[in-house]
């Protein structure tokens, strides 16, 4: 264990003076929980769990764990799908899913502060009721803490431009247990959504002060500091909504079109799906996927055409018309539906703006688990790195059909993340092997090949800083400038 | 050890003896920058002893390493520049080695299909824009010139013409090379990955354009030297070559075809200066509507300094234009692109025309002299600017009164205290600024809404000549100002941390000075980089911090 010369039995007690004893949680079982997640991340149990309800009491562990050297994991999610919430050396887990206050909306700046334990649902319900809604990664878990989706720069279903930076400004409890405000809400204030009330600013300003920490921050697998609030950009819930598909037989044939849509700039949530991935969201029970599948066209763009308050039916109409112009450029046939599934378009749109409710996670809902594989590229890449996931699968022989497909713009088209996943069935040892080998293989190929992992979770982290030079050297310099003790969620990034 | 004979013959090793000099006549030019009044003030304090004792030009990032490398073994300070615009780039203690980048004026790539360019040190904005609109591409309008480097001012703070579209500097940024004080090489976003392409920003991990800038300002050469960054390109429905037909009359703009631009001038009737206040809100509440409805690729609502200072062709056609009441009071320009289509620009027009009847704005006749003025002369400037800062035409300087970033309403409350501060301060028993350019200098006021209004940006200015007592005047002005600023608790006081002010205001911000300084040391363990920034690396005993506030 990480705990130094403490028995497990004596920091419980401890930490029991910190949060609600109910809330210290130490049996085995429960820390079992806490030991995974989706991810193919080995289990690693923590000491004890402390579900704190402040950020009072977030600062008081870390300090606690300061004085005594105990490694901290924070958790806002009460799902993981990377591993980054595993304690990778076992110590104290943060368990953030009770702070779950929105504690300011302000719909005139188009933002929402939240706490860590806020999940899209939660949100979006709350949001929907002033015609807004956030600004959302592809249907989230149910669970999905909103923070944790932004600090893990999941991208967002739209690819407009100022809507890629999404995080505004952050409450953050420094490694050391300091408290620390960026951009605008640096400003002292009684709390943070106290600032626009006790200060002359409206939070909208995400720079510094010093360093522009709401970059700094997200990436960092919660080893730069625990962020307890954040305001974040929200937008408006359309007036009027079309959902269009174009079908394609093979990944190149989109390449063209999919630039040039984004490059005019039509619509609002814009993404690229397979059939394997578009058929464990349309199926209506998991055993229809395998059908669905074979009935769907093989990639599907998927463009929300979208229109707000003023003359929405115009705005409507030129983006329809600038559509069709590119149709014909590209020999497309827009589909208002698909093949065998039921209102389609109306299924995709209800979905657009919400998290998965429909039991499973949709993942998942295949083979009962699947391990992802996702980084950035240039769109005209995206088939060259295909292959490269085919090869490998194939050599393992892996069903190519199964393997999920998506694509998303961002900043009008000029990255696409790109991820690929393996269902499998969790359940079976040797298939979950299967899938283990070839996501490390597949994983060192794609870097090999130019893929970039930004996103840089497990084993992911030797893969790509082994090759960029002296850049692990800065973010482990600033690490030990911010958490000269190293407790903060230690193994992640190569710490 | 300091610069010496020895490290000289070193970096003319490094660099040939044509790109390494001590030359006076050549460092001299590089003492001063002539105009903003610190600069002002600087030339007045360090006179000759304060030129560079070397100024060096590489041509390499490979070059520049060794610079590095040399200074740290002689133990010489070193300041990084782009062009040259800010008195950050100018040395402040003797022995100083000033790093050129003339030579390093390459764009390494423009990729047309990706949307990014790479590009070292000195390539300039018009360079690069030029570049882009022959594909179809183009880049962010300076209001400080045509002139300046991307670079530079990317990793500073630029503030734009289109800046509703593009946000400002930090926003434009991709990946970036840095040589760091010590002489490594760190790459950042998809540059640090060789076979990636430089398309990319952030990661692997932190994205580490936190590390390399923050708030409104960079570091200053505080931190290294950039050595090439990727930037954004932004999509052009223009033309591939910048139409010059009308421009030898010096009386017109050049044109573009309506079917792909089209500008608008929106005033609010008032008295002014008495009705300042609701001729700002109105035009804030049309921001905050154009927000909603994403239009238009131009939002700005422009005072009396810059409708003057950027529509005028020559210091006399100015003060005439002054004389002749041209611009009575602010206006608001929007100007509307065919990003999509013809018809996406009809459909915004309409819009934009509901929306200013709803706000109660007119829209400005094309007879009228403001609009034939800023229309006829300026407006495509915001989406080109073919010249250079043009703030300072008016008095061969200028100085920024008060700026921030917040909301679009904060925007507004800002500038309407600047202005009011400004002018009491007139009146009042200094009568401070008296002797500056007026009204300019009372009725500033630039609300650039970036991002569609989810943020905004200010300033207003003031324009003091190049004498040291108008210098101090201005600091003084500038002084008050920041002290309502921290007095209404306003976020300016977050963005403007730099150099001194981290000592004074970094505890009022979570101690941010103790962290920068840690930074400072951390990266910089023997100061050498532009010592002062981004931070001093010492921590300041109360004495002495005492007396640093008494200094301001």
């Amino acid at each position: 264990m990480g705990a130094g010369e403490f028995s497990t039995e004596t920091f419980v007690k401890d930490l029991s003076t910190i949060a609600d004893a109910e809330r210290v949680l130490s049996d085995p079982e429960t820390l079992k929980t806490y030991a995974h997640d989706t991810s193919l991340a080995p289990s690693r149990r923590p000491d004890a769990v402390v579900k704190v309800r402040s950020t009072l009491e977030v600062q008081k562990v870390v300090k606690y764990a300061n004085e005594h050297g105990i490694p901290v994991t924070p958790r806002s999610s009460a799902t993981g799908f990377y591993g980054a919430g595993i304690p990778q050396e076992g110590g104290i887990v943060i368990d953030m899913t009770l702070m779950k206050r929105i504690l300011r909306l302000d719909t005139r700046n188009k933002w929402v502060l939240v706490e860590p334990g806020v999940t899209y649902g939660e949100l979006q319900k709350e949001l929907a009721k002033h015609g807004m809604r956030a600004v959302n990664p592809l249907l989230p878990h149910k669970d999905k803490s909103v923070i944790t989706s932004l600090l893990e720069r999941e991208p967002r279903l739209t690819p407009k431009h100022h809507l890629d930076e999404t995080i505004m400004t952050m409450e953050v409890v420094l490694p050391t247990g300091e408290l620390f405000r960026t951009g605008a809400m640096a400003i002292p204030a009684s709390a943070p959504e106290k600032v626009p009330d006790e200060a002359h600013s409206d939070l909208c300003n995400s720079m510094g002060p010093g360093i522009d920490w709401y970059r700094l921050i997200p990436g960092s697998l919660g080893t730069y500091g625990i962020v307890t609030a954040m305001n974040m950009k929200i937008a408006f819930i359309p007036t009027k909504q079309k959902v269009i598909f174009f079908g394609f037989k093979n990944l190149e044939d989109s390449i063209e079109a999919f630039y040039k849509i984004e490059r005019k700039q039509i619509g609002d949530e814009c993404f690229l799906l397979n059939s394997s991935y578009l058929a464990s969201i349309l199926a209506s029970a998991p055993d229809d996927i395998d059908h669905m599948r074979s009935i769907l066209p093989p990639y599907v763009l998927i463009l929300n055409v979208t229109a707000g308050e003023w003359l929405p039916e115009e705005k409507m109409d030129y983006q329809m018309e600038a559509l069709e112009d590119i149709s014909r450029t590209y020999l497309l046939k827009p589909m208002e539906s698909l093949p065998g599934v039921q209102e389609a378009e109306k299924v995709i749109a209800d979905r657009l703006y919400q998290p998965w409710d429909n039991g499973a996670y949709w993942k998942f809902r295949a083979k009962g688990a699947s391990q992802e594989i996702f980084f950035l590229t240039t769109l005209k890449r995206s088939p060259e790195f295909l292959n490269i996931v085919k090869t490998v699968a194939q050599a393992h022989d892996y069903p190519v059909s199964h393997i999920g497909l998506y694509l998303q713009p961002k900043q009008w088209g000029r990255a696409f993340q790109m991820e690929v996943s393996f269902p499998y069935n969790p359940e079976d040892m040797l298939e979950r092997q299967q899938v283990e080998n070839i996501y490390m293989q597949a994983s060192q190929e794609l870097i090999n090949k130019g893929a970039f992992f930004y996103r840089v979770y497990g084993p992911w982290a030797d893969m790509v800083y082994s090759r960029t030079g002296n850049l692990h050297d800065i973010i482990k310099k600033i690490k030990h400038i911010l958490d000269p003790n190293m407790i903060l969620n230690p193994g992640k990034l190569g710490f | 050890m300091a610069f010496s004979d020895i490290a000289y013959r070193a970096l003319q090793d490094v660099l040939g003896e044509e790109n390494a000099t001590n030359d006076p006549v050549v460092c001299q030019a590089y003492s001063r920058v002539q105009w903003l009044p610190p600069g002002v003030l600087q030339r007045e304090r360090c006179g000759l002893d304060m030129r560079p004792a070397c100024v060096v030009m590489p041509g390499s990032t490979e070059e520049v390493q060794r610079i590095v490398k040399i200074a740290n073994r002689y133990k010489f300070p070193f300041i990084p520049r782009g062009s040259g615009f800010t008195f950050t780039a100018f040395p402040t203690m003797a022995g100083t080695l000033v790093i050129d980048p003339k030579r390093m004026n390459r764009i390494v790539e423009l990729n047309e299909q990706d949307m990014y360019a790479v590009i070292e040190p000195y390539v300039s904005f018009v360079g690069l824009q030029s570049e882009a609109m022959k594909v179809g591409l183009t880049i962010p309008t300076p209001l400080a010139g045509a002139h300046v480097s991307c670079l530079a001012n990317y990793a500073w703070h630029g503030a734009y013409g289109n800046s509703w579209l593009t946000g400002i500097g930090a926003q434009n940024l991709l990946g970036f090379e840095l040589v760091l004080p010590t002489g490594d090489i760190v790459r950042s976003g998809s540059m640090a990955c060789p076979e990636a392409g430089d398309f990319w920003n952030d990661g692997p991990g932190p994205d580490l354009r936190g590390f390399l800038r923050g708030g409104l300002f960079g570091h200053a050469g505080g931190m290294g030297v950039v050595t090439k960054i990727s930037c954004k390109l932004w999509q052009w429905p223009g033309p591939a070559v910048w139409p010059t037909k009308g421009n030898a009359k010096m009386k017109t703009s050049s044109g573009f075809p309506e079917d792909q631009f089209r500008w608008y001038m929106i005033k609010f009737p008032c008295k002014y200066p008495e009705q300042e206040e609701m001729e700002l809100k109105k035009s804030a509440e049309l921001f905050y509507e154009m927000g909603k409805a994403e239009i238009a690729a131009v939002a700005t609502h422009l005072a009396k300094q810059f409708l003057y200072t950027y529509s005028s062709q020559t210091k006399q056609d100015l003060f005439d234009n002054m004389e002749k009441d041209v611009f009575p009071c602010g206006f608001v320009v929007v100007g509307l692109q065919a990003s999509t289509s013809l018809r996406q620009l009809e459909y915004e027009e309409k819009v934009l025309k509901e929306m200013v009847a709803k706000v109660g704005g007119i829209f400005v006749k094309e007879d009228e002299p403001a609009y034939q003025t800023w229309i006829g002369r300026a407006a495509n400037e915001w989406l080109r600017f073919g010249n250079a800062q043009r703030l300072a035409r008016p008095s061969d300087n200028f100085s920024i009164g008060a700026s921030n970033v917040d909301s679009i309403d904060m925007i507004v409350y800002d500038i309407l205290e600047g202005n009011k501060i400004e002018r009491e301060l007139l009146a009042g028993p200094k009568h401070l600024g008296k002797d500056f350019v007026q009204p300019l200098s009372v009725h500033g006021g630039w609300i650039s809404p970036q991002e569609y209004g989810y943020w905004c940006l200010m300033t207003t200015d003031v324009f003091p000549e190049q004498a040291p007592d108008q210098a101090r005047e201005a600091i003084e002005i500038i002084g008050n100002i920041a002290r309502q600023q921290i007095k209404n608790k306003s976020s300016a006081t977050i963005v403007h941390l730099l150099g001194p002010a981290y000592d004074t205001l970094g505890p009022m911000f979570g101690n941010i000075h103790l962290i920068m300084k840690k930074f400072k040391n951390e990266f910089d363990p023997h100061n050498l980089s532009n010592p002062g920034y981004a931070t001093r690396p010492d921590v300041l005993s109360p004495e002495e911090l005492q007396k640093m506030a008494g200094g301001h």
